[in-house]
């Protein structure tokens, strides 16, 4: 086996690792026992020459490679921390955004190109996709909801409880806000108050949104923040809040921001920039 | 008014579905649909104009089938707007909506168009959609179209606040212009 001068650990292909994993291992092995350099897709696949064996499981992998030094494992999360940049960012964590990226071009694409019966079913096999994505994510994210310390919770505040009668009892011909949004409101206000702890907090407007969402207008002067909650069949802290954000400027309009939100760490995290000025 | 209303259209030259995302547009209003800019401003001749009220806009995502619009230049009048809407004794109110200005108000995600959908014997009817997303984009709107006005809804008082608010309102009606009492009180229509 080649010997490497040092020891240079470089970014993995995580991708190629897990997808072809016994693939390339058998492929090593066999290089080995021949006597012979690893293959060189291999050696270009972990960027690096003189690996003698690898091991991967879910989101991590370890490789041992000889070096000058002697036997080195080498080893690395692919996809738990963030901090982990290197390898997130040249593996599946960029490819996803890729992916959807395509996902967007292709249904542009069917829009402005396709006859309209041809485009409406590429584009709803598409969107079937997406919503198995989807359900992937949402399936995944309440599995990861029991392994996290919920949001802290501060008691509600007088202006929810008297405004909370508007959402329950609809005017006629209109419709109540679902008591669901109106639970999932409840706890959100709830944890952004608490997150928020000493700093000035505002007040806000509550008022039925469509098709009984619950509209959360907070009070901030010049400037514009907005959750529309949606009721939604996963527990607490999986929310789904379409959040509005528009920050004041005296010189020139700017433009508004909108996101669609799925937890509550995500919306309290939002809010509590948007009250500390950021 | 009626016959007349619908013998005077001159129909688009669009195919049913078709887009555009420029043009004038009126969209028909109830009596609460309208608020003026100023809550303190006079009731019968506001001085800063009348705007949509905001749970109007609020609720145009509501409507699944799009934003309902007569194409101005089809229809003519503001009048006749009304008087082609279905269950039209309700609404009083005409908004001249103008689409190109709104799409270049350069505040929004994306673009929004009017796509041509006729409703005989209107055939001046349009709806208007958002074009790369749904309930989030008419939140975009609505926010857009309910900016408050300087400085912040208390009626102006000096020149300058008074030079910035007929600044906002000019800018507001090159979005949207509401023509009040197109349907008089009296519930008739001319």
């Amino acid at each position: 086996m080649k010997t490497l001068p040092k020891y240079r650990p470089r970014t993995v292909d995580e991708q190629l690792l897990t997808e072809n994993v016994e693939k390339y291992r058998s492929l090593m092995i066999e290089a080995f026992l021949k006597g012979k350099s690893p293959p060189s897709r291999v050696s270009r696949m972990l960027n690096i020459e003189g690996v003698g064996e690898f091991w991967t499981g879910s989101g991590y992998f370890k490789a041992a490679v000889q070096t000058e030094e002697g036997r080195k494992i080498l080893e690395g999360e692919v996809a738990r921390e963030r901090s982990r940049t290197e390898d997130i960012q040249s593996g599946p964590m960029v490819r996803w955004q890729h992916a959807l990226d395509k996902a967007d071009e292709a249904i542009r694409f069917a829009y402005d190109n396709l006859l309209p019966a041809e485009a409406l079913k590429t584009i709803s096999t598409i969107w079937e996709h997406l919503d198995r994505t989807s359900e992937l994510a949402a399936a995944r994210s309440r599995l990861l909801m029991g392994k996290v310390d919920k949001p802290g919770l501060a008691e509600l505040p007088k202006w929810f409880e008297e405004q909370e009668p508007t959402l329950r009892n609809a005017k006629e011909g209109e419709l109540a806000a679902n008591p669901f949004a109106i639970e999932s409101a409840r706890l959100l206000v709830r944890a952004a108050y608490a997150a928020a702890g000493k700093t000035d907090k505002p007040e806000a407007e509550l008022e039925v949104g469509p098709l009984g969402r619950v509209m959360i207008d907070w009070y901030f002067v010049g400037s514009r923040f907005q959750w529309m909650v949606e009721a939604i069949d996963l527990p607490w802290p999986s929310v789904k809040v379409y959040q509005l954000l528009r920050r004041s400027d005296v010189h020139a309009p700017k433009p508004v921001q909108t996101r669609i939100l799925h937890n509550a760490y995500d919306a309290v995290e939002s809010f509590t920039e948007f009250v500390q000025g950021k | 008014m009626y016959q007349r209303c619908i013998d005077h259209q001159t129909a688009p030259g669009n195919q049913p579905g078709d887009t555009i995302n420029e043009g004038e547009f009126f969209r028909n209003l109830k009596k609460d649909h309208v608020a003026k800019c100023y809550g303190g401003d006079d009731e019968h001749q506001p001085e800063y104009g009348l705007k949509l009220r905001k749970r109007h806009w609020q609720y145009w995502g509501q409507q699944r089938s799009g934003l309902s619009v007569n194409l101005r230049s089809c229809i003519h009048s503001e009048v006749c707007s009304i008087a082609l809407q279905s269950g039209g004794e309700d609404y009083f109110h005409v908004a001249i909506i103008d689409l190109g200005a709104i799409n270049a108000c350069g505040l929004l995600s994306s673009s929004f168009v009017a796509q041509y959908d006729p409703a005989p014997p209107n055939m001046c009817h349009f709806v208007i959609l958002p074009l790369d997303g749904t309930v989030s984009k008419w939140m975009e709107l609505a926010e857009v179209l309910d900016t408050p006005f300087p400085p912040a809804n208390k009626l102006p008082a000096t020149s300058d606040e008074k030079a910035r608010a007929r600044l906002a309102f000019d800018q507001y009606r090159s979005y949207i212009d509401v023509r009040r009492w197109v349907r008089k009180t009296d519930g008739s229509l001319h």
